[in-house]
């Protein structure tokens, strides 16, 4: 049968390649060009080239362009661990969206699908509710990782949890994973409801910051810790790109090209609950991105997964820097919550995409 | 030689599968045909390693199945589904394509695609080519499928024996086509491959198959030669169809004409 393999190949795969990276870089571009953006707004605007030089002068190298000590402070400070944590925090989220729709092999799964971010935001909020002894009782320069950590655990004992539920003899069923994440987020929600039922004011306002979603909670001391948890995944993931590719046949027919199939499960459940509750720890629950940025992505690119996790990195943190760029100017020097931006922006363009390109087929 | 030995499948208690002895034999089309809930899909699951056998044992190459990496097994057979719906929008030359995962690492070279095309051109879908495979029809799927399963085991001199599993491979297809597919399938096996193919149409299992294997209910019942196997009373006993044997008047094989089933008063 050797013989019959054609000797003048079609390109149809190089091209598609070929507009693939040439998005990718377009990608990384606009990413570039959001990040400069992102440093230079706010209530304190200030000139690229202040920015440069306030950035060269702390690598130690001085450049003629003045600026003064407080912009120094506002860029150093506030804005680069901001958008850091934005980059980040985009980015894991977006991933771990394209790794849960391939994974339930359904594009509308979600991260706050699964149960992972309202078992996160319950832990949360239940630990500023009822937990301020614990903190009293931890020595200061740990209390303020006692809530991430919280909110870490609780994504990992919800995901835990369903995934138990949805396994049964060491094979998953994904149907049941499914209306096993949406009992819990049933649940969490309703616990949710009933704390913030008995919280008080001041409470009541973190409790805001947690549902709805935000990046203020941006000091160094605050992101360096958990910037290893986003990292994990979103170093790890595109290593199942592949494998993932195999799994949108199917469990079995994926099993028959040669992958072990409950490995990549676990893999895949594993980082992305890394990739989630890291990420609601830090900002809350942030919705859309998980969800939509994969599905732009898919339009751009097609849906082979070793396109679709670069490109949902990179247009999440742009996404997400985008969003935190309106959120902080458009009522400064009060700020609105993300998660009200990118759903606001987000759900009308999503629906528009579902409407003008036909992607309703896909459901 | 893949070689399934008393092997046996139960759940809670209830068998699927028993007893059952059968060897697939690189260069030969070997057909299951038997009634619904006969145990054909789970034979072949079984011998596919998607499953394992409650008892008995099965061997490939000698060796038990158990020891061979699945990624190894992957490289020198393919099983083709009954129908796989994808969610999400792959082109054709994509999901074919898929069919070279255990031969590569990182990304398709040129001779891959050039493996994918050659198939496409095979079961007549290369120009599909560029479509998504969700916009398709049902027959239009079975032959992408068909396509990447036989993209999966092309000829390769590194892999001596490989092997070709297909779980009602023309449902959905029109009648030339189902004619097409097992053409294809009895081309590979005449180069090496060995084919196990589950078919509802004693006809076809006729013409294509060198072996004949029927499943009733759990056991296999027969297995031979096509003319050997297929007789009036047996088709009578397995399906409860009153048939008709006729000589095919061009080609050397038995042509099953079924009787009409009619409502008694």
């Amino acid at each position: 049968m050797a013989a019959l393999v054609q000797q003048t190949t079609i390109p149809l795969l190089a091209g598609r390649n070929r507009r693939s990276r040439i998005i990718l870089s377009g990608l990384t571009a606009l990413l570039l060009i959001v990040t400069v953006t992102a440093v230079c707004s706010g209530a304190v605007p200030i000139a690229p080239a202040q920015v440069t030089a306030i950035l060269l002068q702390n690598l130690g190298v001085h450049v003629p362009w003045e600026f003064e000590a407080q912009q120094q402070t506002v860029v150093i400070g506030l804005r680069l661990p901001r958008i850091v944590l934005g980059i980040f925090i985009g980015a894991a989220l977006a991933v771990a969206g394209a790794t849960l729709q391939g994974l339930f092999r359904n594009p509308l799964a979600d991260p706050a699908l699964i149960g992972v971010s309202s078992g996160a935001a319950l832990a949360a909020v239940g630990f500023i509710v009822l937990g301020q002894e614990l903190a009293t009782a931890i020595p200061m320069p740990l209390r303020s990782y006692l809530l991430p950590v919280f909110a870490f655990f609780g994504g990992l004992t919800a995901v835990l949890l369903v995934y138990r539920i949805g396994t049964v003899n060491g094979r998953s069923l994904v149907l049941t994973m499914l209306l096993a994440g949406i009992a819990i987020n049933a649940i969490c929600n309703a616990l949710m409801g009933l704390l913030i039922f008995v919280s008080d004011d001041q409470q009541l306002r973190d409790l805001t910051f947690w549902t709805m979603g935000s990046l203020s909670r941006n000091t160094w001391r605050l992101v360096l810790p958990i910037l290893p948890f986003l990292l994990i995944p979103l170093i790890g993931l595109p290593f199942l790109a592949r494998a993932m590719n195999a799994y949108v046949l199917g469990e079995s027919e994926a099993g028959h090209l040669g992958y072990d199939i409950e490995r990549l499960k676990k893999a895949a459940i594993l980082l992305t609950t890394l990739a989630i509750g890291a990420a609601v720890a830090l900002t809350g629950i942030i919705a859309f991105v998980g969800l939509v940025v994969p599905h732009l992505v898919r339009l751009l690119m097609g849906a082979d997964h070793r396109y679709l996790f670069p490109g949902s990195i990179l247009l999440g943190a742009t996404l997400i820097l985008a969003a935190d760029i309106i959120s902080r100017t458009i009522v400064a020097p009060a700020e609105l919550p993300i998660g009200v931006v990118t759903s606001c922006i987000g759900g009308p363009f999503f629906l528009w995409l579902l409407m003008n390109k036909r992607m309703i087929r896909a459901f | 030689m893949l070689a399934a030995e008393n092997i046996s499948y139960d759940i809670a208690g209830i068998d699927l599968v028993k007893d059952v002895s059968l060897t697939v034999k690189p260069g030969e089309v070997l057909a299951i045909i038997g009634p619904n809930g006969a145990g054909k899909s789970t034979f072949l699951k079984l011998l596919s390693g998607e499953i394992r056998p409650s008892a008995g044992s099965i061997s490939l190459e000698g060796e038990e199945l158990q020891k061979w990496s699945k990624l190894d097994y992957a490289r020198k057979r393919a099983v083709m589904p009954q129908n796989t719906v994808i969610a999400f929008p792959f082109t054709v030359f994509e999901v074919v394509l898929l069919g070279r995962s255990p031969h590569i690492r990182g990304v398709e070279d040129e001779r891959d695609q050039a493996i994918a095309l050659d198939a496409m051109h095979m079961t007549e879908v290369k120009g599909l080519a560029m479509r998504y495979y969700d916009t398709l029809s049902g027959g239009e799927k079975q032959r992408v499928q068909f396509a990447r399963v036989l993209t999966q085991i092309w000829d390769d001199e590194r892999i001596l024996s490989r092997y070709l599993f297909l779980d009602e491979p023309v449902a959905g297809m029109d009648p030339a086509h189902q004619h097409e597919a097992l053409n294809i399938a009895r081309e590979f096996s005449r180069r090496g491959v060995g084919v196990l193919v589950v078919l509802h149409d004693i006809n076809l299992a006729a013409m294509y198959a060198d072996r004949i294997a029927v499943f009733y209910g759990g056991n296999l019942y027969q297995y031979g030669k096509p003319d050997q196997v297929l007789t009036e009373p047996l088709i009578k006993d397995v399906f409860g169809l009153d048939v008709m044997l006729q000589q095919h008047p061009t080609w050397e094989c038995s042509v099953v004409i079924p009787s009409p089933v009619q409502t008694k008063d």
